[in-house]
Order: structure tokens, then C-alpha cells, then sequence
């Protein structure tokens, strides 16, 4: 696809509708049953270097459905470069999926040639600020195709930061051209952790940079309320994204994130009906 | 705080285990603490399924002890799991039949995900002047066994269908070929014999240019020596079995 299509194809504006993640469990479901899921996004480090059925179901899906990779490998919040090994492969990737776009998590999953294979809470200073739009050009360089920084979720707040996060993701997303997919999840579960008012964090976002939003479910464990990804989307969540749809004005594309305890095909599709129901209701006639 | 110092103590309190000046509340340090140690159990769990079938495997304690001697190294998550028979073995976890096991099923995982030969796969049956004859299949590992791994679960399936593995293999050395038939992306395996050694040591030095039946039986035929001998037939048997077994692609010229 040439440059200019691909903005099209990832402008905000175009509507995608309600995808789902892919899990290969799921293939039988996605092509043996009539259900309402309208695009697909892969976790690309289960799919990175991979041959085999990963790859073939992929092959599979093309075409049928937009598709879009997300990952959590190019660590945004660390300064240093991302290992070439794993851009070779995700660029692969990018290019055999002719993902719409691609998106990572606003955090630190390695450094310093350690990898954590998990989503750390970046530092929110002047000095990370500029480190990491310095590396979030760098990508958009490197993979010239769309792309879109993900907030997440954390569990403490360090006493170093010197901004909000809605500061930094605002300056990030007003330097570079990158987009926001914004997960309403994550959202609900630093108010619930933080104290952080979702709503009031939500409204200091510029909603027309939201190119994709995520919701998913989590769990009580604790004394910490856990973005696990492993069951439904709870009703506070739900109201919160009609809520944010509400504010934004327009329908914007919806995918639902379940990654552990996967469900029956069926649970799933459910969740992106429900998706569509917000929708329509909001914005009559978008799903047809 | 200047970043470089704020990378630095997430890596001291996540790979060293010490505490660093993160900010952060000693509950919030150790449930990050928690969060990249899961991620080796998990893997682990996810990987040696049929080891924590037949043994019960106290997967904390092993997940805690395989991450301090084999830390993170890799963003392929599944690929930290593949130094974990050498731990079981080295730190005498498990009896020897189990290590083979663990090994068996990390070669599984592999071949399974392996990117394989997609050119040669394509290519497959077609070819012209000078193409290879014979193309091995990246998407394959070979395994030197102590105990027929292969037999056992084969027999396991066959009776009891995907139940939880039990029992025990018999001893028995053998050199176990695991390859990925492109066509259904399942495993296959082959018990080789000295024949399909030689052949497969043949291909894994790489086609040469202009490879063809005749010079592919010399190559050999040469690494066997004059002990073992094997006719024209016996041969284009023998090859015809591997090809059927995924182990590599034949072009024709
Ligand atoms: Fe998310």
C-alpha cells in the first residue's frame, strides 16, 4: 500500500467498527459461524518470526478483514534503540498483515538489554518526554506506516514524575504524528488503584488523535484491582466508553481485548455486539 | 530523576532483586516483582504441559530458581522457556526419562513455530537448470534421546486420547527427527537409522549447486563410509519415506 493509502485507511475518521483480538482458538468460530466481529488485531510478538498455523491464519484472514498488529516489544519509555532483530521481524510482519496500523503500550518493557515481558510505568519527566518522542519518531521513520501509543495501566505512582500523564501523552501526541489508542479499561483501573478521576483524565486527551480504543476486563486481587484481560467488560467500563463516545462526538473504532481465560468464540462475539449497540446508539446507523 | 537512573533501578530490583529508588511503595516494587516472575511460570507451564502431566511440578519455586540462572534474554516470550530442560537437568529435578521429555516438548514448540522454508515449500515439485534437488525443512530439530519419548506418547494417545499424560517411557537411545508438515502445520516425527542420519547430515550442510539424485546418493553414501552400502532402490525408498515425513522438499529438475 503507498504511504497516502495508508493514511486514509488509518485516518481516525475512516470507521473500522468492532474488532476483536486473535486467537487461534477462535479460528473455527471466525470461519464457520456467522458472528459480528469486523476486524481482527494481533498480538505481534505471538505472531513476529512465526511459520506455521500462527502464520497461516493469518493468511487466512487477510483479506477478508482489515487487520491491525499491536504489540509490546519497542519499549517507548526507554531510551535506547529497539533491538534490530525485532524491528526486521515486526516491519515482516506489518507488511504481510498490511496492518492498517500498529501500536505499542506507553511503557518500558525492557532496558539496559534486559527484557521484562511486562508493561512498566514509564518516568513522566521533561528529560523522558523528549527521550521518547525522539524514539517514537525514530519508529514512524523506521516502519512508515501508522501508528498509535497505547496509556496503560500502573500501580504505584513514582515519586519522581514531574507531569501527569495526560500532560506527557499530550505533548507526545502533539510532537509526532503518532495516534492514540486509547484503552478505557486501563482508564478505570488506575481510578480504581490511583484515584486517578477517569473522567477528568479522559477530557484532558485531544479525542481526535483516538484511532482505535480498547476495552477488557480485570480482576480484584488484593489489594489491587489487576488488568488481566481475562473476563467481560465490566458495566462501569461500559459506561465510561458511552460516556467518552458521548464526548468525542463520533464513533470511533472498538476492539475487544481478551487475551487470558479465553471464552467460547460465542462470549466474545457477544462483547463486540454490546460494542455495536453503544454505537448505534449513539450513532445511528454507523454499523450498517 | 534522569532516566538512565530510573532504567537502571527496574533493573536491579527486577533481575538483581534488590531494592531501588523507584518511588515507588515496597507492595507496588514487589507486585512488579510478581508480574515478570508469573511470566516465567506461565511460559513454562504453557510449554512443558506434558511434564506437568505425568510429575507434579512446583512450577513457583522452579520458575524462581530457572529466572535467576537464565534471566530474561529475549522478547520472544516462548523462547525463555528453551534452556529449561538444561536447568531441570543440571539441578537433578527430575529423573533423566523427564528431562528427555521436557526436551522432546521444547522441540515440539519449536518446530511448531518455527517460519520455516516458505520458498521451499512453494517451490516444492517445481524447479529448472541448475535447482537444488533436495531442500531440507528448516522447520525441523533433531533430538538425541536416552528414552523412546516418541513410543510413549504415541501409544498414550493412541488409547487414551488427549488425557493427561501418565506412565513411563522405556529406555531406549534413538535419534528422534521432529518436523512440521506444511501442509497441516502439525508435527511429525521419525525414528532415523544410520541411513537417515547420514542423508539428514547430507542436506543440513545445504543444497549445492545443481544437487541431483545421483550426487546427492555420493554425499551420502560418503559420510556412511564402506560399511554400509545401500542400492540405487534402497535409496529412492529411504527418500521417499523422509520426504513423506516433512524432513525436506524435492524439486524437479
Ligand atoms: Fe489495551
Amino acid at each position: 500500500m503507498e504511504n497516502a493509502e495508508r493514511e486514509v485507511a488509518a485516518d481516525p475518521r475512516s470507521f473500522l467498527g468492532v474488532g476483536a483480538g486473535l486467537r487461534l482458538e477462535h479460528e473455527r468460530g471466525i470461519f464457520e459461524t456467522s458472528h459480528h466481529i469486523d476486524w481482527f488485531e494481533l498480538i505481534s510478538e505471538n505472531f513476529m518470526d512465526y511459520g506455521g498455523k500462527p502464520r497461516r491464519a493469518i493468511a487466512n484472514l487477510k483479506g477478508k478483514y482489515p487487520l491491525v498488529c499491536h504489540g509490546l516489544g519497542l519499549s517507548l519509555g526507554s531510551c535506547e534503540d529497539v533491538p534490530p532483530d525485532y524491528c526486521e521481524a515486526l516491519r515482516e510482519l506489518l507488511d504481510f498483515t498490511e496492518a492498517r496500523w500498529f501500536s505499542d503500550h506507553l511503557c518500558i518493557s525492557s532496558s539496559l538489554k534486559h527484557h521484562y515481558h511486562d508493561l512498566l510505568p514509564i518516568l513522566k519527566t521533561e528529560d523522558s518526554l523528549e527521550k521518547t518522542i525522539h524514539k517514537i519518531r525514530w519508529i514512524q521513520r523506521f516502519f512508515d506506516r501508522p501508528f498509535a501509543i497505547e496509556n496503560i495501566t500502573y500501580y504505584g505512582e513514582s515519586r519522581h514524575h514531574t507531569m501527569e500523564e495526560s500532560e506527557f501523552i499530550t505533548r507526545l501526541l502533539a510532537e509526532t504524528s503518532c495516534y492514540l489508542l486509547l484503552d478505557i479499561n486501563n482508564v478505570y483501573v488506575n481510578e480504581k488503584n490511583l484515584g486517578h478521576k477517569a473522567k477528568a483524565f479522559l477530557t484532558r486527551l485531544p479525542s481526535d488523535r483516538v484511532i482505535q480504543i480498547h476495552l477488557a476486563g480485570h480482576e480484584q486481587r488484593q489489594d489491587f484491582v489487576i488488568d488481566t484481560h481475562g473476563s467481560a467488560v465490566c458495566e462501569e467500563v461500559w459506561e465510561l466508553y458511552e460516556w467518552y463516545l458521548k464526548e468525542a462526538g463520533r464513533p470511533i473504532n472498538t476492539l475487544i481485548e481478551w487475551d487470558n481465560n479465553l471464552p467460547p468464540f460465542e462470549t466474545l462475539d457477544a462483547q463486540v455486539v454490546r460494542a455495536k449497540g453503544v454505537l448505534e446508539k449513539l450513532f445511528p446507523g454507523v454499523s450498517s | 530523576m534522569e532516566l538512565k537512573n530510573y532504567l537502571s533501578g527496574w533493573k536491579k530490583l527486577l533481575y538483581e532483586g534488590q531494592e531501588a529508588d523507584l518511588g515507588l511503595s515496597p507492595k507496588v516494587s514487589e507486585l512488579y516483582r510478581g508480574f515478570v516472575r508469573d511470566h516465567y511460570r506461565e511460559i513454562l507451564g504453557k510449554v512443558y504441559t506434558r511434564l506437568d502431566e505425568c510429575h507434579p511440578c512446583p512450577w513457583d519455586e522452579w520458575a524462581q530458581g530457572y529466572f535467576r540462572e537464565y534471566p530474561p534474554y529475549a522478547w520472544e516470550l516462548n523462547h525463555l522457556a528453551r534452556h529449561f530442560p538444561d536447568y531441570l537437568e543440571k539441578n537433578r529435578l527430575v529423573s533423566e526419562d523427564l528431562v528427555d521429555l521436557a526436551r522432546y516438548e521444547w522441540g515440539e514448540y519449536v518446530v511448531y513455530s518455527h517460519r520455516g522454508s516458505p520458498k521451499a515449500w512453494a517451490e516444492r515439485g517445481r524447479g529448472g537448470q541448475g535447482d537444488p534437488l533436495y531442500i531440507l525443512n528448516e522447520a525441523h530439530v533433531l533430538l538425541e534421546l536416552r528414552f523412546d519419548i516418541a513410543g510413549w506418547i504415541f501409544h498414550w494417545e493412541r488409547e487414551n486420547g488427549f488425557a493427561p499424560l501418565r506412565g513411563r517411557p522405556s529406555p531406549k537411545s534413538n535419534i528422534l527427527v521432529i518436523a512440521r508438515d506444511e501442509k497441516t502445520g502439525n508435527c511429525v516425527m521419525t525414528l532415523c537409522d544410520i541411513f537417515h542420519v547420514a542423508l539428514y547430515e547430507a542436506l543440513s550442510t545445504g543444497p549445492s549447486e545443481g544437487q541431483n539424485e545421483r550426487t546427492f546418493h555420493l554425499a551420502v553414501q560418503k559420510i556412511l563410509g564402506e560399511r554400509v552400502r545401500f542400492t540405487k532402490s534402497e535409496f529412492r525408498e529411504k527418500i521417499a519415506f523422509l520426504e513423506k515425513q516433512s524432513i525436506f522438499y524435492r524439486r524437479t529438475p
